[in-house]
Order: structure tokens, then C-alpha cells, then sequence
């Protein structure tokens, strides 16, 4: 039995993520940072003038902001060396069977037109700078649901117009030097209307593939669910390992009405030669609901902190996320949280796993206003050493400027306790099998949160990382 | 004499988003003349050794001068690669502010195996316009026992700084309970920096009572490097008026099998600040160590604002870390049992605020001590508090 | 009876969804002693929290009137100046808050006590002594650290600081411990003596009844009064038990809730390491079960 079992991990194909396809046929621009290449970007994209000017001046305040001196090192990271525009051979299709061919199967064996035909009402596929294709089924884009292209969606005036009030407006440039380096070489990413009253069935997917060597990726996201309307939007992204670095610094900004509610999951896998810099925010009105879950895994360096305004009175965050740093990875991630209005709850779920030598880091901001009386704060997260090379720490922080307000907060790091194992084996479980059966467990509320296939995605990825992990 | 400044302190090992603005405290520092002979004064327990300096620089007694300068040395060569210095809570600038400032300095040495448990009592009396601080170096050698109260307190009218640096060694299998009260009133800045080692079995208790000043500076260093040594800390606080508190704890476990555990009870009141730091650093080879940090912080009124940072680092996995906070308001369970004996809400917020002072009170070192925590808990609480104190 | 103490009429109540009490009917005179027994779960404890109006329970019908006055709707600190102590069984903790401070906060609570200052202080040394307690109890926070007995000395110490007109004490569990017993039983007959304290004591074990003149025995069986009698009752509940009230079936004790945190559970994991230990052995065993059957065809 055991021999099966063992043979079950190692079927788990490896080169899921981890296969590259050839570039020929792709245009890159030269690599760095200058006017001249964000100019060459807006121009290939033809998009509005004041685009162009939002581009270089987020440039102008790249250049002004520090590198961040309180996180992960990011040293490896030359940004004269980064190709921040790659794009495809070929324009965006939505039918599978235009896709050129070495995309076509890339996606393929990423299971997403599989997902699409089983589950999703909706698909958007990026590959490198460029979607290269998008699709909704026709019942909903009946209902008025837009699901498209961002860049697409700006060609038409009345999104343009909605764009324009909302693209960059929650995660200004100014707010960090890589929102700032977005803001100058965006490219993708999608944009979604859910109208008001609009309650979807099937959640919408989009796929973040960074095949390029050396290349950069900088979808923009952006997501409007109105009045009383009902969304589950979902992330993937993966990209092939390199020995160069790769970086990614995509924004999403979710506006979430009244009564609304939206959540938004994340299954992320870089490779390990990835500078992942992402932001990631969302604000919500009065009743309204966002719910993240977040999982983790790939990346050498990370630094991803969602974060959630609760600006409407009785609004909701919920936030379920894992992260599991292995060998060469430093994973700084957690979440932020403004509570901005009265009766406003917030409830976070963490859990870090670190092995191998790996970093991992938990760190949080809860900030309780004046203006959030009778409002809820629970932040839980816990932390599994996996090994004693390994480093986990929890850097959580509180302001609380309000009286009438309970804010939790509890936090755990410790290994898998022996007597937990000796349990395990004393009834014929190999030691690596109970330690994946005890990380599975720990990982459990994650998975919860994720659908079906995704939760097994999570589980095969533990497995993975946790092969060798012992002894 | 020391010059208008304003020096960073307080600021945690491993720091956060800047904008959150909590990793480090700025103190602004007026120029202050040098403290008199009475802002100062030291009893040092029968039967121990120590070097006293009077205002005037004269070394007062110096019997116990050079075991306790050998003693300290040794600790710091027994200290382990990487510590290149005494580490302590505020950090270098203010700790040398600090010791630029202190015009009197105790060395104290508790030779091995003593065991009487006799108070020494390091009493600061605030003085207007000058900078009264007390330097205090202490070791304990093995097996040995030793008190120490601190009492920061400003009997007159003023301001000006008051406060405390000192130096803890704690050795094997020595224990050192350190008690400190502040009381100063609403005019007064207070800075106490505080840097222990704790070698094996070695155990460091500290009780932190912060109920007064304009702004209230902490640092609090352990270096608890000793198989199985621990340190406690368990710190009051209440923050009224418009004062600000501002905390610093990092606890460096080292050793196998040390424990922490750090405790922080705090009421704020009217539109008082506090910051509280607080990091547990499980250092790679601390093999067993169990490190605990818990803070209930009870806010009573809209205008206050609380930070909290409870910070684990966790360099080993054969540990144990944990952290608690709980703001806001009194636990339903506490509040749902008071009432059933007849007190409201409201009337159960004022309790913790009464308890604070009820507490350190109760637990004063001495009858001055006791006398200076009634004065400021009738100056905060008005005539109330006064009338409940009748009759006892 | 107009005249009752304690005048409970058709008191029916729910934590959340689940009705937990159902038309309870109950009188208490001035001065007498009611018992109040029934099997685990059988809402005896929720009655206690009812008439004392903890918020956790809602109440669905009924009324409850302490010495004429309509209480049902009051809030539990009012409840408690009206005249009315329930005492718990595992009181909580309240780090920051000395004993001392305690005390005299509730007492100020209390104006007709009289009991300020000096008066204060004597009036519980009084008490420390009859209970045998330290006064450097006084001086620790409020629970924190004490042992069961130690925090029955505090309830019975409240109970007779404030001399309350009726005093419902919840002894559920205090059979099992002598000390915490011998407690109870002192503190009520100072009680009974120094003001003629009316008592209802909630309880099912009756060691604790022993020499206790009670007037009244009620019993409680799945959120009803099913049987009411004198002290007599108590010795025949002893000889037969419960059943002879018919079908006892222990109802769901509410719990508080679930850490809200839910951090890393241990219990859970190990849970669901069983459920898949489990299942592996069904699967081995239905394998090893074909294996046999298919030896058996041979």
C-alpha cells in the first residue's frame, strides 16, 4: 500500500507549470525603464492621451520612491535587465481554436479550457503582455455582465469613461514604488462590470502565463460589482522557471457596491525565479462583502498584502490565506485592512507553512478609524516549521482609533508536534505520509474556501513541496 | 546640561510599512540642566557590593567597583558571537542620551549563593527644567536573589525629563525581580530603558507600572541566553489626558529551553496614545524555547488610539510561539459577570481605571510609592478616587 | 400568594433557535429554602441565568417578579440592585481588577448596604473571617489564579456582602468537591442567619442538602417543572432517580461559542488524520475482504 501511495506523488507531473515554450514570433521591446519604451507601449496599444500621461508620470514617481527597506531583498532584481512588453504572435481570439498553437497548448495543459467547459462562465487568457483570449458565455453577457480586455473595453467611450473615474484610483502610483512601475508599463488584464442585481451562477477565471525569459508581467484588474450584484472572480497565474529574473507587478482594484459582494480567489504559482510585487485592493460600500482567498506558493521574492476598505456601514472582509515557502523562496504576505465605517467586520485567516530553508512571513495592518464604532476585528494566523533551517515570522500590526470596538488577534508558530506524528505512525503511516496528512489538515480551511479543483490544485502543490521535505 | 535634540528610540528589530507609523518613537528632548543631589537616591540592601557616584563625580564607596566592573565584563565575554554590545529596549541614541544625562550611578554586585531578599530601592524624584536620571548597573551572580524597586516620581510641580537606564545580568540560576512604578504628573516626559542577560536557569521577573507622564518611554532588552532561563515581564498601564505611552519589548531567546512570557494590561482614557511593541525573537538553536506574549488593551473613551505590534521571529522550529491582543471593549464574559453584581457598563470601564491605580497601590513598594499613586490617581480621577480610598 | 419573593408565571425561554425552557410556573416565600434538581441538561443552570437575565438567553413568554416588581425586562445590573445574586460555578477571571476594587464598586451599587469607608473595610474582614479566608486575597485580581474553592470563597464573600433578597446559587457541580461544599453551607446559614436570606439552590446532587431545612423541591426535567413537593422529595429523588419522571433524556448543554479564532487545532487535525486512518482501513480491509472472498470461490 505504501509503495502505491508513493507511487501517486510521484505521478503528480512536475512539468505542470514548468515547460517554456519557444519565443519566436514574439515581439519584445528593450529591456529597462526609460520614456521612450512607456511611450512605445501606450503607442502599440492606442489607447486615450491620458493614459500616456498617467504612464509617465507614475514613471516620474517610480524614479522618486525608495525601494522598500522593510521586507523581503530584492537585490537580484535589476530593473535594467526586465523586458516590461512582450508580446504574443497574435491578437486576442475567443475561440480556442484560433489560438496559435504553442498557446493553445500551454493553456491546455493548464486545465483552462477544460475548467471553461465545466464551470466557468468565463475565461480570459494573457500570455506574456497580451490576453490572448477572452470569452463569456452569451447567458451572461445577456444579463449585461462585461467581461473583457481592459484595454478592449477602453476603446468603447461609455467603459472608457468608467475606466478612466476608476483605473488607478485605489492603488494610486504614488502609494508604492512597484504601483508606480505599474502604472507606467501596464499591459492586460481584465475588466469587469457586473451590473446591479446581477447575481452570477459560475465564477469568471482569468490566467496570468509568463512565458518570456527575463520578461516582466503587469496585468491591471479591474472589477466593479454594483448594487445588491454577486461575483466570484478567479486568479491563476504560473509562469516557467528561468535563472534570470522574472517579475510581476499586476494591480487589482475591486469596487464592491451596496449589498454587493464579490470574492475573489487566488491560486498562485511563479516560478521560483519571480519577483512577485503585487497589489491588490478593494473597496466596499455599505452591506457589501469581499471575501479573498489566497494561496501562495510560487515566487522567489513576494510581497503581496490584499487590502480591503470597509468605507460602507455593516460591510464585510474575509480573508482565508496560505502560504508555503520552500527552498530559494522568501514569501512576505498578509493582508491590510481599514475598517472605515460603523458595524463594519473584519475576519483573517492565516496560515504559513515554511520548509527547506525557505522564508515565510506573516505581516498585517488592521487600522480601526474613528469613524468604525461597533465594529469586529478577528485576525488568526498560524505558522508550521517544517524544519529548523526554515524561518517564519509574524509581523502584525493594530491601530485602533475607536471606542466602541472588539479587535482580536492571536497568532501560533510552532512545528508538528511529535506526539501528533508518533499518533500517525504508530498506526502504520509512513513518516513522510503523516507529515503531508498533518500540513493537509493545517492547510484544511484554505482548501475549504477554494472550489473543487482548485482545492486539489492546493493539495497536489502541497504534495509537491512537501516531497522530500523529510528526512 | 544636555541640548534641545530629538532622537529616535524604541524602534523594533524587524519594522513594518513606514506609513503605518509605529516602528520607531521620536522624542523631542528640550535642553535640560544637570539634576541635583536630591533627584536621585539609592538603597542598597546590607551585604552586597557596590560603587556608588555622588553628584560631584566622587565615587562614594568603591569596595564593591572592581568585582562588579569584572562581573560585567565577564558577561559580556560569555555573551555569544553577535552581540557586540548590552542591547536594551530604546536602542543606542537614547540609551546614551540617557547616560550622558545620569548624574549618579549605581554598580551593585549580589555575590553568588546570597540569598536575602532585601529591596534595593532606586527612587527619581522629577526636578523643573532638569534631566533626573539614574544610571544603574546590576549583576547577580549565580545562585543569588535580588529585589529592586524603581520609583519614578515628581513630588513638585515642573517639567522636565525623568527616568532610569539599567543594566541587568542575571547568572546562572540567579533570579531578579524588578518592580518599577511611574508616577509623574501631566508635565513631565519620562524615558526608562531597561537591557537584561539571563544565563542559564537564570530568571529576570520585571513589573512595569506606567500610570503617569505627558509621554512615557519604555525600552525594555532581554537577552535570555541561558539554557532554560526565562524572562517575565508583566506591565500595567493607563493612559488618561492627553498623554502618550510608548512601549518597546524585544525578548532575544537564545537559550535551550528559555521561556518568555510578556504581559500587558492597559486602560486608555480621554484622547491618551499608546504604542506597544513587542518582539519575540526565537533565535536559530533556541531548541525547546517557548515564547509568550499576551496584551488586553481596554479602551474607554472615542478619542484614544492604541497600537499594538506583536511580533514573533522565528529562526528555529523545535519552539513555541504565541501572541494574543484583544482591544476594545471589556470581554462580554467579565462584563455580563460584574453586572450580574450590579454594576453598568460604564461603571465597569471605570473600574479597570480605578483597578490600575487600586493595583499598583496596593502592590507599592513602600508608603511613598503608595502615597504617590493615590496623589495621581486623585489628580486623574478626580475626588471619587479620593473618597474610595477613606477609611483604608 | 401575592406576597411571594419570588413569583415566576409560564417563563419560557430559548439560547438562539433552541427553547430551553417551557412555561415554568415557581414561587418563593421570604426566608424559605427551594431546591431545584433535575438530570444534566435538564435547564436547571439556564433558570438561574434566566431570573438573573444573562443576555445570552431570550425570553419567549412568562413573567418574573422579585418582591412584587416586574423584573423580566430589567438589565442584569438592575436585577442585581432589586435584590437578586446568582452565584456561578466557574466565575471568570479579571486580570487588572484587584478584589479589593471589586468589592467596593459593587457595594457602592448597593446604597441601602450603607457600607462605605471604614464600615466597608470592617464589614469584610467580618466576612473573611467566617469564610476563613486571607485578607491578602484582597489585594490579587479577581479570580485570576484561584482554585475552585478558593473562587467559591469569593461568591459566597459577594453573597454576603450584599445581603441580596433572594439568592439563586448554582451548586451544580459542587457536590464533587468537600472544601468547595463545606463553603456553601457555611456561607448559607450565615446567610439565613444574619438576614433571612431566601435561597433557591440549583443542584443534583443532594449531599449538599444535608442539614439544610428545605421547604420546597422542584424538578426539572427537559426544560419543564415536572415534580414539586417538600424535603422529602429530596430523599425519594435519591432512592429512585430521575426516571421516575419519566423518559430523562440529557438535552444539549449550550456551550459557549466556538473560539472565534480557530487557530491551528490539534483535536481537529488528528480528527481528520482518523477519518482517513479509517477510511484506509475500510478500503484494506473491503480489499482484504475481496481477497478472502475471492480465496473462498476457489
Amino acid at each position: 500500500m505504501c509503495a502505491k501511495e508513493r507511487s501517486q506523488v510521484a505521478d503528480i507531473d512536475r512539468s505542470l507549470y514548468d515547460f517554456t515554450k519557444s519565443e519566436e514570433g514574439s515581439e519584445r521591446l528593450d529591456a529597462g525603464l526609460t520614456p521612450e519604451i512607456v511611450r512605445e507601449i501606450s503607442a502599440r496599444k492606442n489607447e486615450p492621451e491620458w493614459m500616456l500621461e498617467h504612464r509617465l508620470k507614475s514613471l516620474e514617481i517610480y524614479h522618486q520612491l525608495p525601494v522598500p527597506d522593510w521586507g523581503p531583498s530584492i537585490e537580484g532584481l535589476d530593473m535594467d535587465n526586465i523586458v516590461t512588453y512582450v508580446k504574443p504572435p497574435t491578437e486576442q481570439k475567443s475561440d480556442w481554436e484560433s489560438v496559435p498553437e504553442d498557446i493553445k497548448d500551454t493553456f491546455e495543459r493548464l486545465g483552462i479550457p477544460e475548467a471553461e467547459r465545466a464551470y466557468l462562465a468565463g475565461v480570459g487568457a494573457q500570455y506574456d503582455s497580451e490576453l490572448v483570449y477572452h470569452n463569456i458565455q452569451e447567458s451572461v453577457s445577456e444579463l449585461g455582465v462585461v467581461y473583457s480586455g481592459i484595454e478592449e473595453a477602453l476603446e468603447d467611450p461609455k467603459w472608457e469613461a468608467i475606466i478612466r473615474e476608476h483605473f488607478m484610483k485605489l492603488i494610486t502610483p504614488d502609494d508604492h514604488k512597484f504601483a508606480a512601475l505599474h502604472g507606467a508599463v501596464w499591459s492586460g488584464g481584465s475588466f469587469v462590470y457586473v451590473p446591479a442585481g446581477v447575481k452570477m451562477d459560475f465564477p469568471l477565471q482569468s490566467y496570468f502565463r509568463l512565458n518570456a525569459k527575463g520578461a516582466g508581467q503587469f496585468e491591471h484588474t479591474l472589477i466593479i460589482v454594483e448594487e445588491g450584484a454577486d461575483l466570484h472572480f478567479i486568479e491563476g497565474c504560473s509562469a516557467p522557471k528561468y535563472n534570470v529574473a522574472n517579475l510581476h507587478a499586476g494591480a487589482v482594484e475591486l469596487f464592491v457596491r451596496k449589498g454587493a459582494k464579490l470574492r475573489y480567489s487566488t491560486i498562485e504559482n511563479w516560478s521560483k525565479n519571480m519577483y512577485n510585487l503585487n497589489t491588490k485592493r478593494a473597496v466596499v460600500e455599505d452591506d457589501g462583502v469581499i471575501e479573498w482567498v489566497s494561496g501562495s506558493f510560487g515566487s522567489h521574492v513576494g510581497y503581496l498584502y490584499p487590502m480591503s476598505i470597509l468605507n460602507g456601514a455593516h460591510s464585510t472582509c474575509e480573508f482565508t490565506g496560505i502560504t508555503f515557502s520552500g527552498a530559494g523562496q522568501n514569501l512576505d504576505t498578509g493582508c491590510k485592512v481599514v475598517l472605515n465605517a460603523p458595524y463594519t467586520s473584519a475576519h483573517v485567516d492565516t496560515k504559513g507553512i515554511s520548509k527547506g530553508g525557505g522564508i515565510q512571513t506573516f505581516r498585517s495592518s488592521v487600522l480601526v478609524t474613528e469613524k468604525a464604532e461597533y465594529s469586529n476585528v478577528a485576525v488568526a494566523c498560524a505558522s508550521l516549521m517544517l524544519d529548523d533551517e526554515s524561518r517564519s515570522d509574524t509581523i502584525p500590526a493594530m491601530d485602533v482609533r475607536a471606542e466602541h470596538v472588539n479587535v482580536g488577534h492571536e497568532a501560533s508558530i510552532g512545528r508538528i508536534g511529535d506526539d501528533m506524528m508518533f499518533y500517525l505512525m504508530s498506526r502504520g503511516i509512513s513518516e513522510a505520509e503523516a507529515s503531508t496528512m498533518i500540513v493537509n489538515g493545517f492547510a484544511d480551511p484554505v482548501s475549504k474556501e477554494l472550489p473543487l479543483e482548485y482545492a486539489v490544485e492546493m493539495n497536489n502543490l502541497i504534495k509537491l513541496e512537501m516531497e522530500g521535505a523529510i528526512g | 546640561m544636555t541640548t534641545q535634540t530629538a532622537i529616535k528610540a524604541n524602534r523594533m528589530p524587524a519594522i513594518t510599512w513606514h506609513k503605518f507609523k509605529g516602528n520607531e518613537a521620536e522624542i523631542e528632548l528640550p535642553a535640560l540642566a544637570a539634576h541635583d543631589a536630591g533627584a536621585v537616591a539609592f538603597t542598597v540592601p546590607p551585604a552586597l557590593m557596590f560603587m556608588e557616584t555622588t553628584i560631584n563625580g566622587d565615587v562614594a564607596l568603591d569596595a564593591g567597583t572592581a568585582p562588579v566592573k569584572e562581573a560585567f565584563d565577564e558577561a559580556l565575554a560569555a555573551a555569544p558571537e553577535g552581540l557586540q554590545q548590552w542591547e536594551t529596549g530604546m536602542g543606542e541614541a537614547a540609551d546614551a542620551w540617557l547616560d550622558a544625562a545620569a548624574k549618579r550611578r549605581l554598580a551593585v554586585l549580589v555575590p553568588e549563593g546570597h540569598t536575602e531578599e532585601n529591596t534595593l530601592v532606586i527612587r527619581i524624584q522629577a526636578q523643573d527644567g532638569a534631566a533626573a536620571v539614574a544610571a544603574v548597573d546590576l549583576v547577580a551572580q549565580a545562585h543569588s536573589r535580588l529585589k529592586v524597586a524603581l520609583h519614578v516620581d515628581s513630588p513638585t510641580a515642573g517639567s522636565g525629563v525623568a527616568g532610569s537606564r539599567v543594566r541587568v545580568f542575571v547568572g546562572e540560576g540567579a533570579r531578579v525581580e524588578f518592580a518599577s512604578v511611574q508616577t509623574l504628573d501631566a508635565t513631565w516626559q519620562h524615558l526608562d530603558n531597561i537591557g537584561a542577560y539571563v544565563a542559564d536557569s537564570g530568571r529576570f521577573i520585571a513589573e512595569q507600572t506606567v500610570l503617569g507622564a505627558a509621554e512615557s518611554y519604555t525600552g525594555f532588552a532581554s537577552n535570555v541566553a541561558g539554557r532554560e532561563a526565562d524572562t517575565t515581564v508583566d506591565t500595567r498601564y493607563l493612559g488618561h489626558g492627553a498623554n502618550k505611552i510608548d512601549f518597546n519589548y524585544v525578548i532575544r531567546q537564545r537559550g535551550v529551553q528559555s521561556t518568555c512570557t510578556l504581559t500587558a494590561n492597559g486602560v486608555l482614557m480621554d484622547s491618551s496614545a499608546k504604542v506597544l511593541r513587542g518582539t519575540i525573537d526565537l533565535i536559530h538553536g533556541a531548541k525547546g524555547a517557548v515564547g509568550k506574549e499576551n496584551e488586553t488593551v481596554l479602551l474607554v473613551n472615542e478619542d484614544v488610539r492604541n497600537k499594538t505590534i506583536p511580533v514573533i521571529l522565528c529562526d528555529e522550529d523545535d519552539v513555541q510561539g504565541a501572541h494574543g491582543a484583544t482591544i476594545g471593549h471589556v470581554n462580554p464574559e467579565q462584563l455580563g459577570y460584574m453586572k450580574t453584581r450590579g454594576l453598568s457598563a460604564e461603571q465597569v470601564e471605570d473600574l479597570f481605571a480605578v483597578a490600575t491605580f487600586d493595583y499598583a497601590a496596593s502592590h507599592a513598594f513602600d508608603a511613598s510609592v503608595r502615597a504617590a499613586v493615590e496623589r495621581l490617581g486623585t489628580r486623574v480621577l478626580g475626588d471619587a478616587y479620593e473618597l474610595l480610598q477613606e477609611g483604608e | 400568594m401575592a406576597d411571594a419573593l419570588l413569583a415566576v408565571q409560564g417563563l419560557s425561554a430559548s439560547a438562539g433557535e433552541k427553547a430551553i425552557l417551557h412555561g415554568i410556573d415557581l414561587e418563593v416565600n421570604k426566608g424559605e429554602i427551594h431546591v431545584l434538581m433535575g438530570p444534566n441538561g435538564a435547564g436547571k443552570s439556564t433558570l438561574g441565568h434566566v431570573l438573573m437575565g444573562n443576555p445570552a438567553f431570550t425570553v419567549t413568554g412568562g413573567s418574573i417578579k422579585l418582591d412584587g416588581a416586574d423584573i423580566t425586562e430589567d438589565d442584569v445590573d438592575k436585577r442585581s440592585k432589586a435584590g437578586l445574586f446568582i452565584s456561578f460555578q466557574a466565575p471568570v477571571e479579571v486580570p487588572g481588577v484587584p478584589l479589593n476594587s471589586f468589592l467596593r464598586a459593587i457595594v457602592a451599587q448597593h446604597e441601602e448596604l450603607d457600607l462605605k469607608g471604614k464600615k466597608y473595610k470592617k464589614r469584610v474582614a467580618e466576612i473573611m473571617a467566617q469564610l476563613d479566608m486571607d485578607e491578602a486575597y484582597l489585594n490579587r485580581e479577581l479570580n485570576v489564579g484561584f482554585s475552585g474553592g478558593e473562587k467559591k470563597k469569593v461568591e459566597m464573600l459577594q453573597l454576603l456582602l450584599l445581603q441580596p433578597k433572594l439568592a439563586i446559587l448554582d451548586e451544580t457541580d459542587s457536590g464533587l468537591d468537600v472544601d468547595a461544599l463545606n463553603v456553601v453551607s457555611k456561607a448559607m446559614a450565615a446567610y439565613r442567619e444574619e438576614c433571612d436570606g431566601t435561597i433557591l439552590i440549583i443542584t443534583h446532587n443532594t449531599r449538599i442538602l444535608e442539614h439544610l431545612p428545605v421547604d420546597r423541591t422542584h424538578v426539572m426535567v427537559k426544560g419543564k417543572l415536572v415534580a414539586e413537593g417538600d424535603a422529602s422529595l429530596i430523599t425519594k429523588i435519591d432512592a429512585e432517580g430521575f426516571e421516575q419522571f419519566g423518559h430523562v433524556e440529557e438535552t444539549e448543554v449550550l456551550r459557549s461559542e466556538d473560539d472565534p479564532f480557530g487557530g491551528f487545532n490539534v483535536e481537529d487535525v488528528l480528527a481528520d488524520a482518523e477519518a482517513a486512518l479509517r477510511e484506509a482501513d475500510a478500503k484494506r480491509a473491503s480489499e482484504s475482504g475481496e481477497a478472502n472472498e475471492a480465496g473462498a470461490a476457489e
